[in-house]
């Protein structure tokens, strides 16, 4: 009796130092290794995409959506999601240099090259500061894959797991949306080089594109060659982001009264004009 | 033959698990034990834990405080990232790095605090055996944020559940005789019945970045003060086998219980307590035998040992495979550090707790 209590209380010792901040679990070789079945992917994907391990994270995902009907059949909106989220982490989405870079640059006469449009003007998108710290190509890449992916969700073509009205879910589209509008104009044949950068003007309340040349950023504001193609595709994309942040906004508790919706809502709106415009 | 059963019992532990359980029904010494704890508890806990548990009879007791403090690991890596870089957090936005704003953005606070009155032992009541009275409140609160794609969200939590409840238990001798004599000579059963009148407080709010500014405090508030009411019952059996120090438990939980206009899942759960001497006691669960859950994530195994005549208790355990592990020091001081899966397979992700509690009884 003795020397099992002293056993015994050893084993607990153990058990407290090995336990106080992250442990191991001692059943850990029981777990299947992922692509078993389409729970057991998910799972390893979510637990994947909590350690970081990004990459894994979106084979998991998309082992999962493969083996639930593939991207344009899988009713499985987690899966979906998942896949989603683990992609945009594994791209190098950066929302922190995103914030930081855009805390500065909303501050009007933020450029200041020649033939910029001078105080009183918001980048939205320029080819010094991309948003989420990516390149351009990955950001069209990333607008394409969330359309993909997300869009039968919110259409309804899913399983409901992750609703259809959900807010998450349609500001994610909105952006998405209104990422691919933007960079169809800006980058007119999607090579992943500017062609335009898109200025908000606050001296006339206008969203202006102006061409980008190889000196300055401003060149000028005569915008002449986007492709009639591109602007089609761009109203259409805005139009989409317009609807999917009405869901949103539908869905937030209070009303968009004292959000940043408004403001969101009035910049897609002024995009939409500008691009139909030039 | 004890020996056989503690050295099975220490091995089975070596490779067990378990699910999650109703906050409220959580207890500092079960979760240093791994969650194992329904054939052993005995005392006001099996109002929540088993309520066959006070079929034995115990003597007249009244629990005056049972406070508990729990939060998990993300919150103490977050508190600690917040208090060593303080001087970041007094300057502006743009003067912070990346590092800093992704911590921000993926930031989790967690805090439970419990407490509850009891009074057991009330026995012979109106000849329906053993009766206990309780009164258990629990208050959880979570404000964290996480990336959600192209956005970032704030999730509000908050809750607070104050369960009245009425135990009834007793017990018969079973009287088996026969071939299995030598095994069950002695046995009885216990059976007990706890009511349970529930009363909710929560909030429960996601925010975006783009509507966190929209969040009305006085409308929270309002949502605070128009508790929701519920019911429940649980039902618990014990067969004691005092010729191997065993017990065996079957608990079916939240039965019938709907919170409001919500239904709450009910779980049938199992247990195998054994008194290896005195002062040293094991267990085995397996939560939701019924559920669909990963089975390895049912299972809990613990062992609790009295080192020092009541002023010294440590335990340890397995809870869904982490390793658990608590104590009692001079008899109202508590402890217990658990690691909860929140995968579907033991390993995938865990979430470690850390809880402290202190007692006062007569």
């Amino acid at each position: 009796m003795k020397k099992t209590a002293i056993v015994l209380v050893l084993v607990l010792l153990a058990a407290i130092f090995s336990g106080c901040t992250k442990s191991t679990n001692v059943l850990a070789w029981a777990a299947p290794s992922g692509g078993s079945s389409v729970a057991a992917s998910k799972s390893s994907g979510n637990a994947a995409f909590a350690e970081g391990n990004y990459a894994k994270a979106m084979a998991d995902f998309n082992a999962a959506v493969a083996a639930s009907g593939g991207v344009a059949g899988s009713p499985d909106s987690e899966a979906r999601y998942g896949y989603v989220k683990a992609y945009c982490k594994n791209a190098g989405l950066d929302l922190a240099a995103f914030l930081k870079a855009y805390s500065g640059s909303m501050t009007p006469g933020y450029m200041g090259a020649p033939g910029q449009p001078g105080a009183g003007s918001y980048m939205l998108i320029n080819s010094q500061t991309l948003p989420f710290g990516m390149t351009l190509s990955q950001l069209e890449n990333l607008a394409n894959v969330v359309i993909v992916y997300l869009k039968p969700i919110a259409d309804g073509n899913c399983d409901g797991v992750v609703p259809k009205d959900a807010a998450g879910l349609n500001v994610n589209l909105a952006f998405a949306y209104m990422l691919d509008g933007i960079l169809v104009v800006a980058d007119t044949n999607q090579d992943g080089t500017l062609e335009y950068n898109l200025v908000s003007d606050t001296t006339d309340q206008k969203i202006k594109a102006c061409a980008v040349d190889a000196n300055n950023i401003w060149s000028s504001w005569t915008v002449s060659s986007i492709p009639g193609s591109n602007k089609t595709r761009a109203v259409g994309d805005l139009a989409n982001a317009i609807n999917y942040l009405n869901v949103a906004i539908s869905k937030t508790p209070n009303g968009a009264s004292g959000t940043m919706y408004p403001q969101v809502l009035s910049i897609l709106q002024k995009i939409q004009t500008a691009v139909q415009g030039v | 033959m004890k020996k056989l059963l503690a050295i099975a019992l220490i091995l089975v532990s070596a490779a067990s698990f378990a699910a999650a359980i109703a906050p409220f029904a959580n207890n500092t010494r079960a979760l240093g034990m791994g969650g194992a704890y329904t054939a052993v508890v005995n005392n006001s806990d099996s109002m929540m834990w088993n309520p066959a548990g006070t079929a034995k009879g115990s003597d007249f007791h009244i629990d005056l405080l049972d406070l508990n403090i729990e939060t998990d690991q993300k919150t103490v890596d977050f508190l600690t990232y917040f208090i060593n870089n303080s001087s970041v957090f007094t300057q502006n936005i743009s003067s912070w790095t990346s590092s800093t704003i992704s911590t921000l953005s993926n930031a989790n606070i967690k805090l439970n605090v419990s407490d509850k009155f009891a009074i057991t032992g009330i026995n012979g009541f109106f000849g329906l055996g053993n009766v206990a009275v309780g009164a258990f409140a629990i208050v959880n609160a979570n404000v964290a944020t996480s990336y959600d794609i192209l956005n970032i969200n704030a999730n509000i939590n908050g809750s607070m559940d104050l369960v009245g409840t009425l135990n009834i238990s007793g017990m018969i001798d079973y009287g088996l005789n026969g071939l299995f004599d030598s095994l069950l000579s002695g046995t009885r059963l216990g059976a007990g019945v706890t009511g349970k009148l529930i009363n909710r407080w929560q909030i429960n709010e996601v925010r975006s970045a783009f509507d966190i500014s929209g969040l009305d405090p006085k409308t929270m508030l309002n949502k605070l003060s128009n508790p929701t009411q519920g019911y429940g019952f649980d039902l618990g059996v014990n067969l004691y086998l005092p010729a191997i120090s065993s017990t065996v438990s079957f608990v079916g939980k939240d039965l019938f219980e709907a919170i409001g206009a919500s239904p709450v899942n009910s779980s049938w759960n199992l247990g195998y307590g054994l008194k290896i001497a005195q002062g040293f006691v094991a267990d085995v669960d397996v939560y939701d035998v019924l559920g669909s859950t990963t089975l390895l994530n049912k299972l809990h195994a613990g062992a609790e040992i009295d080192v020092l005549a009541g002023l010294l208790i440590v335990r340890g355990g397995l809870y869904q495979g982490y390793p658990s592990f608590g104590f009692d020091l001079l008899g109202f001081l508590k402890y217990a550090d658990y690691g909860v899966e929140l995968g579907t397979y033991p390993g995938q992700l865990e979430n470690r707790y850390h809880r402290l509690s202190i007692c006062l009884g007569l």
